[in-house]
């Protein structure tokens, strides 16, 4: 993929402005994970909107901070357990003239019913803490995972393409205003090939797009591959070949190809 | 300074998740004029607006925890709930969609921020500014950014393809970021 043209395209500055539908923001954050560059070029535009919003800031009523305070409601310990201890001051004086043991055993019981209260909420504080904690971890982890994985996969691209024994074959398509590519790595001792896909469309649908090898005249299916895959997709074992080309084909694969037209097609090798 | 501001946010985002109460007062005082600008310029009407930047600041809260800081900055995250809102609002009700649709209108002519707005607070430096980038810029980013219309309106209403709308953009922030570089506004 041509990664200056595509920075100049305005996609980064539609993407900042949020004003990509969602398909077209998923293939944008696809290729953002993809190439560091996207998102230095987005940093920078973020930025610079940022300070255009400034710039346009204005001010609201000054009754306006302390009302949203409110609505948010966080409130502090402090708070909250003088209230609790203010209630019971309130409720509870008229105990103190009774006889004394029963003045004391009632006042026991309610220093007793305060302490069990005062507990609760602390313990009430927690357990919603802690629950928050949890899935602030769980949200970590799916994070992390995420992360591996795409890590992996690069690794794993990267070992592929970084084979000596393999054969790179670049495929574009007979009309070179379009800027589709693919390429494919074929190795022709252990018969691997891949399919790396750079730009190609999504099909219509019911369709898929099926690679081919032509060697002496012969035409060897490589099997179907999907425009979708972020990473390098594994086709079918082919024994080396001149040249390759793809084809639109119904979901699923044709054992021949079904149309004249080739999709994309590679230079010859010799 | 690109750094900083990153780590201010990342702690405000944790203060927030933790409920901490001086966090909401910091997260008003850092951003609540910004997104209100561009709630304004959506809401034409003063106690509505307030009350869209309230029901934003309090939708952000709750969902503090979707934030994902390796897309999009918090202060983006932020103004897009607030346009999202304040658009949302506009659209259910006639006079506001009215107001909404005149500003439009004639900023389509003019490229003037400030259309609809009765504060004269616009600083120096903008006036400046305004004189140094071509109206077709202007025009774009307001539409674009500032009152949140879609890609394919943005092309109708200036009738011109949605390839144009994207290069244009393209050009007009590389333009306002040098102007604004001259000038010395990036901080």
């Amino acid at each position: 993929m041509n990664i200056s043209e595509y920075l100049s395209s305005g996609i980064v500055e539609l993407y900042a402005m949020n004003a990509l539908s969602s398909e077209e923001k998923t293939e944008f954050e696809r290729l953002l994970v993809l190439y560091p560059e996207i998102e230095v070029e987005l940093s920078r535009t973020e930025k610079f909107l940022e300070n255009y919003a400034h710039i346009h800031a204005l001010n609201p009523g000054p009754g306006l901070r302390p009302k949203i305070i409110n609505s948010v409601g966080f409130e502090s310990k402090e708070s909250k357990d003088s209230v609790v201890k203010k209630q019971f001051k309130n409720n509870y004086p008229q105990l103190l003239t009774y006889k004394y043991m029963i003045a004391a055993s009632l006042a026991a019981l309610v220093v007793s019913t305060f302490a069990s209260w005062f507990f609760y909420m602390r313990w009430d504080e927690s357990e919603a803490n802690y629950s928050k904690l949890l899935s602030e971890k769980n949200e970590l982890l799916q994070n992390f995972n995420l992360v591996k994985s795409a890590y992996d996969e690069t690794v794993s691209g990267l070992v592929i393409m970084r084979d000596e024994n393999a054969n790179v074959h670049t495929l574009k398509p007979a009309d070179t205003t379009l800027h589709y590519q693919a390429r494919v790595y074929c190795n022709e001792q252990t018969k691997r090939t891949y399919i790396d896909v750079l730009l190609i469309p999504e099909p219509a649908d019911g369709k898929q797009y099926q690679l081919w090898a032509q060697s002496n005249g012969k035409i060897i299916d490589a099997g179907v591959f999907s425009a979708r895959t972020p990473g390098i997709q594994r086709m079918k074992d082919v024994p080396g070949a001149e040249s390759w080309f793809v084809t639109i084909e119904p979901q699923g694969g044709s054992f021949n190809p079904t149309s004249e037209q080739k999709f994309l097609v590679s230079k010859p090798n010799r | 300074m690109e750094k900083s501001a990153k780590t201010e946010d990342a702690a405000l985002v944790k203060m927030l998740i933790h409920r901490d109460p001086e966090s909401v007062g910091v997260l008003y005082d850092r951003y609540a004029s910004s997104l209100y600008g561009v709630i304004r310029r959506i809401i034409f009407n003063d106690v509505i607006a307030e009350e869209i930047l309230a029901e934003s600041f309090v939708k952000a809260i709750e969902n503090m925890n979707h934030y994902n800081p390796s897309r999009l900055s918090f202060f983006t995250w932020l103004l897009i709930i607030c346009r999202n809102l304040s658009l949302e609002r506009m659209r259910k009700d006639n006079s506001l969609s009215h107001s909404y649709g005149q500003a439009i209108d004639q900023i389509l002519q003019t490229g003037d921020s400030m259309t609809g707005l009765h504060y004269q607070r616009l600083p120096v430096q903008m006036i400046d500014l305004e004189k140094k980038i071509e109206v077709e810029y202007k025009v774009i980013i307001d539409l674009l950014f500032l009152r949140g219309l879609s890609q394919h309106d943005t092309a109708r209403k200036l009738n011109i393809p949605l390839g144009t709308v994207r290069t244009r953009s393209h050009a007009a922030i590389h333009k306002f970021k040098a102007v604004f570089s001259e000038n010395k506004i990036e901080e």
